[in-house]
């Protein structure tokens, strides 16, 4: 037996691997070799591979079925945690749509395409979620959850929507847009998680445009003005690779 | 990524068997599966879209598992209880049953901390990366435990003596913390 453990961890967690021939060829010629010079460790590598085989059996107990009771919390949570990928595929749009409904009336016909290059806006706010995500992981800077929304008008010219009660606000910061300062809110919102919607006062001469929700970078994104302000939702919690192919579908005119 | 897609149903047999490698008491394991659960809906919002399920869910039940190690009494009665060995695994047939249950205890024996890391890696399958996800600490730690756990139950089986010789093993290697 040898009472020192190896010191590298990648080829410890390899080892087993090698003999569960789990290993790519080179990897494994690798780790043969370094074994091959350390006969002590291939005597102490299968006692590991046969307590590992037996400890998997002795800690089976296939023949003991899970109370009911479990079974129900465990569909339940499947039946929740589904539903909820489901929404956050498109959340940014959804949240679009519970901004509108919530707070502005009116109907809104949505664009599924995305813009032709995307806005500077949408860069900027891709800019302020990188900003504040790193915040986030800061001591040294707090977030600041509390949204005065009469001090954000009066300082950016910028009408927030009312955020539904559920609603919880992470952190607000103002950031920099390439003409003037917005507002960058996080949010968690129930369902559809983590989502970063910055506003930004527009420009008086400025042409409206159509409501868009599309895929830019790996994000789903809404892009949407109301009044005298511009808003991106952006969302936060999705993955990249999931998301485009849902949201077109759920945005598309047919839908 | 999400190679179980969402199935939570699948996720019981694991989570059960983590449970009862923790608690060492299959009374204790269900209602800690079931408290994990709980805490999975309200927190539901924290999953991460192709995140592990599995990870995700022995997260969770290992936090709650310590949070509740917290309280000395509910350790000092699951000690208890694990002194008066109340069956916890279902007992294997045929004549590799006593090996197997031996083998068992001494693994029941090893320190919480060496026990927890082996069980992860060894038994469930998971990545060293996966593994110091769940457990909360740095992959190079999970590894190290893991390497004394097994030359633990190597000197177990070497020895095929008491549970008593692997204790020495403890202090090889760095220091343990938790002693339960």
């Amino acid at each position: 037996m040898s009472d020192k453990t190896e010191t590298d961890p990648e080829l410890e967690a390899d080892l087993l691997a090698l003999l569960e021939g789990r290993l790519d060829p080179d990897r494994t010629l690798a780790i043969a070799d370094h074994l091959a010079e350390r006969p002590e460790r291939v005597a102490d590598l299968l006692a590991d591979a046969r307590n590992t085989a037996a400890l998997r059996m002795a800690l089976s107990g296939s023949d003991d079925t899970a109370p009911p009771g479990l079974v129900a919390e465990a569909r339940r949570l499947q039946d929740r945690l589904r539903g909820q990928r489901l929404v956050r595929r498109v959340a940014p749009f959804v949240a679009a749509v519970v901004l509108f409904t919530a707070g502005w009336t009116g109907h809104v016909a949505w664009q599924a395409a995305g813009p032709k290059g995307a806005p500077p806006l949408v860069e900027a706010a891709l800019d302020a979620q990188a900003a504040l995500e790193l915040r986030h992981w800061m001591v040294s800077q707090p977030e600041s959850a509390e949204l005065n929304a009469q001090e954000v008008v009066a300082a950016l010219g910028v009408d927030l929507p009312v955020l539904p009660k559920d609603w919880i606000v992470r952190d607000v910061q103002i950031v920099a847009t390439p003409d003037r300062p917005a507002i960058a809110i996080v949010v968690d919102a129930p369902e559809l998680g983590r989502l970063m919607l910055l506003a930004v006062a527009r420009n008086a001469g400025d042409s409206k445009d159509p409501p868009t929700a599309f895929e830019y970078r790996g994000r789903t994104i809404a892009l949407f003005e109301r009044g005298r302000s511009s808003f991106v939702l952006v969302d936060e919690s999705g993955h990249p690779e999931q998301l485009a192919l849902s949201a077109e579908r759920l945005l598309s005119p047919s839908n | 990524m999400a190679h179980h897609d969402l199935d939570i149903v699948g996720q019981l047999e694991p989570l059960r068997r983590y449970a009862r490698v923790l608690t060492r008491d299959a009374e204790a394991a269900d209602d800690l599966v079931q408290a994990t659960f709980l805490r999975a809906q309200e927190r539901r919002g924290t999953f991460r879209d192709g995140a592990d399920v599995r990870v995700w869910l022995m997260a969770i039940l290992h936090n709650l598992f310590i949070d509740g190690r917290r309280s000395a009494q509910a350790s000092e009665a699951r000690e208890q209880a694990w002194a008066e060995s109340r069956p916890t695994f279902v007992e294997a047939s045929g004549e590799m049953a006593a090996r197997l249950a031996q083998l068992r205890a001494a693994f029941l024996s090893l320190n919480a901390e060496q026990r927890e890391a082996l069980h992860l890696v060894a038994v469930e399958g998971l990545g060293p990366a996966e593994a110091a996800q769940v457990l909360g600490v740095p992959v190079g730690t999970v590894m190290s435990r893991v390497g004394r756990a097994r030359a633990a139950l190597r000197a177990f089986e070497d020895g095929r003596g008491e549970v008593a010789t692997v204790k020495p093993l403890r202090i090889v290697g760095g220091c343990d913390e938790r002693q339960d």
